[in-house]
């Protein structure tokens, strides 16, 4: 496998704790988000706009937290009631002991007993594609305080709107992931390359090339990913096809400008 | 075709259509800087006095062709419409007067009166016999001093003889001046000339004073110096470049002017400043000329 093939893996889009790198921004919603489990709140709430990194962040905080801190992830929505409630239920009690015919009412019943005596923390990922009565037995639950909810929510207008309905009362804490700035982008690209061992890939990158990949990217993470991975495909054809056209010392505006057309943030 | 390298082709045209508006913006920059720099040369130059120099070289009676050059004409021809509408008659004595003295400006090609322009002609004639007399004196002093010498005889002849003519009206004079021999006519011719001569400066100024034409303020120099008045040539020339200081003309007739009051040292030192600010031929030559001299 070419050098720039193994860079595209680097790139592909993909939530896991290794993927997350700590930019002094994430590094700082880390901490906040650390910060509010350990605050008796009912409900948190973290939105962005896709690909600003929330589902990462909440990996990295359910990989780092989870054996201390009674912390659970449902990183993809449950839309059946039934199975919601039982994916809960194992969360505070054992697996073993559901009840076959668990209902919401029951499973209420059962957290209220549990009140003052039970907590735990439960992350929920992609809130937004939860149907509004869901959203509204997830709010009643967390009354109980036995579950305490990390909702992470896309944000849209609508779903700011679902999000004031909902939780208006019950947040204690907010938490907006933004784009990255130029020096987000750049430390973003170093670092997931060193963190590689691409020393010598990351200082190829100047600080042209990094403007342009933000002008493109506006520094979404997923789109910088994106970008990423074309720019290495296209260095992968030069380099096994025409190698003369490619530098080993610096990346070419002109190949950032055809991966940005290949990916139509530009149009010819 | 593989994929990439169609993205390449792509890629060309989008840098060529991103390019095409700077280029645009850049060629139309370059056009209007060009027409602005044009405008400003036509603007600067002297093309009227170039004109009107070849004119005054060539015929006196010809018409200007330049703009500003026909209103000075105008202006002068205003002038001396008083003197003109009065002395109908000294006109007509003094062509033929001046057809007797200057044989060889009728062989001019444009010297010879077009009969429906023949009033505003002998109007004209005054003044571009003054300013023949003038081209005399630039090519050669000699004669300048010969004829003021004569002049100066004349006139002393005149103002023993004159009390009649001065005294005289018009008709009178002309009546005389036909009647009289050469001398007398030449007499008379030259008494016209000069006080025409003198109020045609005067209003030049005039206008200036009101105007402040560069370009009136250079003709006015370069009348001056061909005058041999190169003192006041002087003060004009910088008159006018303090107007308009790219003005090619204005440098020039400074330094033609301190040249021929024997300060060759300052005329060189400002063609070279000229020289090192715009590039003329003519400068050049005449620096090369004075240096060549010195």
């Amino acid at each position: 496998m070419s050098r720039y093939r193994q860079l595209q893996n680097i790139f592909i889009d993909r939530i896991e704790v290794n993927q997350y790198i700590g930019l002094d921004t994430s590094i700082l919603f880390y901490n906040k988000l650390l910060e509010s489990i350990r605050k008796p709140l009912k409900m948190i709430l973290l939105y962005g706009r896709p690909g600003t990194g929330k589902s990462v962040l909440i990996n990295k905080i359910y990989h780092d937290a989870k054996d201390k801190r009674n912390v659970f992830l449902i990183s993809t929505p449950i839309q059946k009631e039934e199975e919601f409630i039982k994916k809960l239920y194992s969360f505070i009690l054992p697996e073993s002991t559901i009840p076959e015919d668990l209902t919401y009412n029951r499973f209420i019943d059962i957290c209220n007993a549990l009140k003052e005596k039970k907590h735990v923390t439960v992350l929920l990922d992609e809130a937004q594609l939860y149907p509004s009565g869901m959203m509204e037995k997830i709010r009643l639950i967390s009354d109980t305080r036995v579950i305490k909810f990390v909702v992470s929510l896309h944000k849209t207008e609508k779903e700011d709107l679902i999000a004031k309905e909902h939780f208006q009362s019950r947040i204690w804490e907010t938490i907006e992931l933004k784009n990255g700035t130029i020096h987000d982008t750049r430390m973003y690209i170093q670092k997931k390359l060193i963190h590689h061992n691409y020393f010598e890939i990351a200082n190829m990158f100047s600080n042209s090339n990094i403007r342009l990949i933000h002008r493109f990217t506006k520094g979404n993470y997923r789109e910088i990913n994106k970008l990423m991975f074309t720019l290495f495909e296209i260095y992968d054809y030069y380099e096994t096809n025409k190698p003369s056209k490619i530098s080993d010392t610096k990346i070419k505006n002109k190949y950032i400008e055809m991966s940005a057309l290949k990916l139509g943030y530009i149009h010819a | 075709m593989h994929e990439i390298e169609k993205l390449e082709k792509e890629w060309r045209r989008y840098k060529s259509k991103k390019r095409a508006p700077l280029l645009i913006a850049l060629s139309v920059a370059i056009f209007f800087a060009g027409g602005y720099l044009a405008l400003q040369n036509s603007g600067t130059t002297f093309d009227a006095l170039d004109v009107k120099n070849e004119y005054l070289k060539k015929s006196g009676d010809e018409a200007p062709k330049n703009h500003s050059a026909k209103d000075i004409y105008e202006s002068e021809r205003d002038s001396l419409n008083e003197s003109e509408e009065k002395t109908e008659n000294i006109t007509r004595a003094e062509s033929t007067i001046v057809q007797k003295e200057k044989p060889s400006s009728a062989d001019t090609p444009k010297q010879p009166l077009v009969p429906e322009e023949s009033e505003k002609s002998v109007v004209l004639n005054p003044d571009t016999d003054f300013l023949d007399s003038i081209s005399s004196t630039k090519s050669n002093n000699k004669p300048q001093k010969h004829a003021k010498a004569a002049e100066s005889v004349k006139h002393e002849r005149v103002s023993k003889k004159a009390a009649p003519v001065k005294k005289s009206d018009d008709t009178q004079n002309g009546e005389k001046m036909a009647a009289n021999e050469d001398e007398n006519v030449k007499v008379s011719t030259l008494q016209i000339k000069s006080s025409k001569t003198n109020n045609t400066l005067e209003y030049l100024i005039g206008r200036f004073n009101e105007k402040r034409d560069p370009k009136l303020a250079s003709y006015i120099a370069q009348s001056y110096y061909k005058k041999g008045n190169y003192n006041e040539a002087a003060r004009w020339s910088v008159i006018a470049n303090s107007l308009d200081p790219s003005s090619e003309e204005s440098w020039l007739t400074f330094a033609r002017s301190k040249a021929k009051m024997g300060q060759k040292e300052d005329a060189i030192k400002a063609l070279k400043v000229y020289l090192n600010q715009y590039s003329s031929k003519k400068v050049k030559s005449f620096l090369h000329s004075l240096e060549a001299g010195r």
